[in-house]
């Protein structure tokens, strides 16, 4: 294809804590910027509302404050504790944004501290009618970190639409993949993981996603743990690696974190309650 | 001396030793630390020092020198201050510690009759002049608060009272002993940043300056309170702008050719005659610009130097640095370039190494990962080693210069609403 009709666009930024990366093509370049900004707004946006870190995001307002009373939130966030509270059921426990203390314990390398034993429906209450959440135990803490990128994606994925970019591909980090169209010289955007026994295989994308999870991450001369088994709430130490592809980017993410958390066994069932088209685990 | 001290001079110490060309280059006081400092401890390697004006700037200098007299082997052998409440609490201060220096009310008195090496000058701005030429004439070295002095001429007396005594003349801008600022001026004068093309700085506060008068004294007015008139003071700007433009001209490596500024009194209308509510730009020959402003009726924005080039920024303050542009990532490069011959292939992800690690850099990574320390306590060390070693490097002193004169032109730009050239007379 000529490469004045690809017309190839990148740009990268900074976003939710890794590089956001973002490519069009196919369509004039004045849509370009506009769409651009439009969807770092977004994620902007979005991080002031899910992030458990950013002193004045609502999701850090609501840990400090649901404990002593219901605290009404945003059609957004409303929306993404229901969701969470949904994905839970569907992943048979092993998807669980309300145990963010105990997976912070963990991850830093601590003597876990904390121990949560009641059921999720015992640690959170939901008023539907004014949207507002209530925590029922001193020691919930929201934490979307299984699902942001996701929920950014779809977002993002929206913005392209309504800017008519056909061929798109959105990537956080090289592990939470949007798609839009295909790559300019086929018909589907290729992927292959970067890892040397599983690097031959070929992940086709047409407007969907791929979400990359690994219980660790190498981080210097460490590993640093990085699911943790919420039924159990102990770190997974066994080395693995789930890839989802779904349509729904949100999906994805929830699912390779829960593939990841729970033991083989379950992995069918759980597969079985998402539209998935592909999913790995090594 | 404590562990984070030890760990700061380690740190000021490899810098002197293995710091490029570039950084030595523009901070030479440096050397001072290249040493291993092995000081006598006998009453001959003894350095005599006294504090003349011992107000709430003089004990805090004080303070951060207790701690090092001993491995330094220094003395503070006497105080000074004309306003008697002030000394004796100075006094106090070192009876808790076990000094006891002698007290005067007049520094002449005690200039005369101390053997003094050196004197560290911490009275209101108006009186560094006199006392520091004194000073200098009697052969004693000095360590003077900064803005060096409240008029052009006495800025200009100074420096040529310390060309001609040949004594140390070292103006208190504590950030040229400041760990993080050594280290970050050593990127940007080493290229980090690229071309620099705008410094912007600011020093927002939220507080009254006006102090309380003992027993409401009326007749203390002007002595308590002399940062609030212009006779004895520029308020914001030898008081804040003094640190910030010393701190541009260092990374800029370059002194202003210009200025200009506007200034009001917006909020505290309490009968003071300086602004609370000023702005200047300073220009440079190359094009740079330094944009500054400074308040004293919010405090939101706090303070800030933001040194910018085409490559990156740095915030000092805050401790951070910032690159302008991610680089490329080898899973989009590969995009790119297969886009280009016309490949299709399989991008590779999933790899941790697909956020490089200079990702952060673009939200801000830190210059120094600990950055507790007491960059005023490292500058009295130097000092102090300074006087021992009887020289310190000429740029110490032109720094402070070059802050105080032009700290003070910018007055005159904002008085006369007019863009000003900095007069031969006073060029350095």
């Amino acid at each position: 294809m000529d490469k004045s009709i690809i017309n190839l666009f990148h740009q990268s930024a900074f976003a939710m804590n890794t590089q956001l990366d973002v490519v069009f093509w196919g369509k004039d370049a004045s849509v370009y910027e506009p769409a651009y900004q439009s969807l770092l707004a977004e994620v902007e946006n979005m991080e002031n509302i899910i992030s458990r870190y950013r002193p004045g995001a609502e999701l850090y307002r609501l840990n400090q404050a649901a404990l002593m009373n219901f605290v009404e939130v945003s059609e957004t966030l409303w929306d993404a504790i229901v969701q969470c509270l949904n994905y839970h059921e569907l992943t048979k426990g092993y998807f669980n944004v309300a145990l963010g203390k105990v997976f912070h314990e963990i991850k830093s390398g601590q003597e876990p501290q904390t121990v949560i034993n009641e059921p999720i429906s015992k640690l959170i209450a939901l008023d539907d009618k004014y949207h507002s959440v209530r925590f029922l135990h001193p020691d919930v803490l929201l934490d979307f970190g299984g699902m942001g990128k996701g929920m950014a994606l779809n977002k993002i994925g929206n913005i392209i639409d309504d800017f008519q970019i056909t061929n798109a591909f959105i990537s956080f980090g090289g592990s939470s993949v949007l798609t839009r169209g295909s790559h300019p010289h086929g018909n589907y955007w290729p992927f292959g993981l970067a890892s040397d026994d599983q690097g031959s295989k070929e992940w086709r994308l047409n407007n969907d996603s791929l979400s990359v999870s690994r219980t660790a991450r190498q981080h210097g001369q460490k590993n640093e743990t990085h699911i943790v088994d919420p039924t159990t709430q102990q770190a997974v130490t066994s080395m693995r690696t789930a890839v989802v592809q779904a349509k729904n980017p949100i999906h994805a993410e929830v699912l390779s974190t829960a593939l990841l958390a729970s033991p083989t066994d379950v992995h069918d069932a759980m597969v079985r309650n998402f539209k998935v088209v592909n999913h790995l685990i090594f | 001396m404590s562990t984070v001290m030890q760990s700061r001079r380690k740190f000021i110490q490899q810098l002197a030793l293995t710091g490029s060309v570039a950084a030595l280059a523009a901070s030479p006081w440096l050397q001072v630390f290249a040493k291993d400092n092995m000081v006598g401890q006998g009453a001959n390697d003894q350095v005599r020092l006294a504090i003349i004006g011992t107000g709430s700037r003089g004990d805090e200098l004080l303070r951060n020198m207790i701690g090092a007299r001993e491995h330094k082997n220094f003395v503070i052998a006497a105080l000074c201050n004309n306003y008697e409440p002030h000394l004796t609490n100075s006094v106090a201060i070192c009876s808790e510690n076990g000094m006891k220096p002698k007290t005067y009310s007049d520094y002449r008195v005690m200039i005369e009759k101390e053997q003094l090496d050196g004197v560290i000058i911490a009275t209101p701005l108006h009186e560094h002049a006199h006392i520091t030429v004194d000073c200098l004439n009697m052969g004693i070295h000095v360590f003077c608060e900064k803005a060096m002095a409240r008029t052009l001429e006495d800025t200009k007396l100074m420096y040529d009272t310390h060309l001609s005594t040949n004594k140390i003349l070292h103006i208190g801008h504590q950030r040229l002993f400041n760990p993080v600022y050594l280290e970050g001026m050593q990127r940007i004068h080493n290229g980090d940043l690229g071309t620099i093309g705008q410094v912007r700085a600011y020093w927002h506060r939220n507080n009254n300056w006006r102090r309380s008068l003992p027993n409401n004294d009326q007749s203390l007015e002007r002595q308590i309170n002399w940062r609030l008139y212009n006779e004895y003071s520029a308020g914001l700007l030898t008081e804040l702008l003094s640190h910030q433009i010393q701190v541009a001209n260092w990374a800029l490596q370059q002194t202003p050719v210009s200025v200009m500024g506007t200034g009001s009194i917006r909020f505290w209308k309490d009968g003071r005659e300086v602004d609370d509510n000023i702005a200047l730009i300073y220009s440079y020959a190359d094009g740079t610009q330094f944009i500054y402003d400074s308040m004293t009726s919010n405090k939101k924005y706090g303070l800030e130097e933001q040194i910018m080039g085409h490559l990156g920024t740095i915030e000092f303050e805050v401790n951070r640095q910032y690159a302008e542009e991610l680089p490329v990532v080898p899973g989009i490069q590969q995009l790119i370039n297969d886009v280009e011959k016309g490949i299709f292939g399989k991008l590779p992800i999933g790899n941790s190494s697909w956020v490089p690690e200079t990702a952060s850099k673009y939200n801000g990574e830190p210059i120094l990962d600990d950055d507790k320390f007491s960059d005023t306590g490292l500058q009295m060390e130097a000092f102090v080693d300074f006087v021992r070693q009887g020289y310190a490097p000429e740029q110490i002193s032109k720094e402070g210069y070059n802050g105080s004169i032009w700290t003070v032109l910018g007055e005159h730009a904002i008085a006369s609403g007019q863009k000003l050239e900095m007069p031969e007379i006073f060029k350095i």
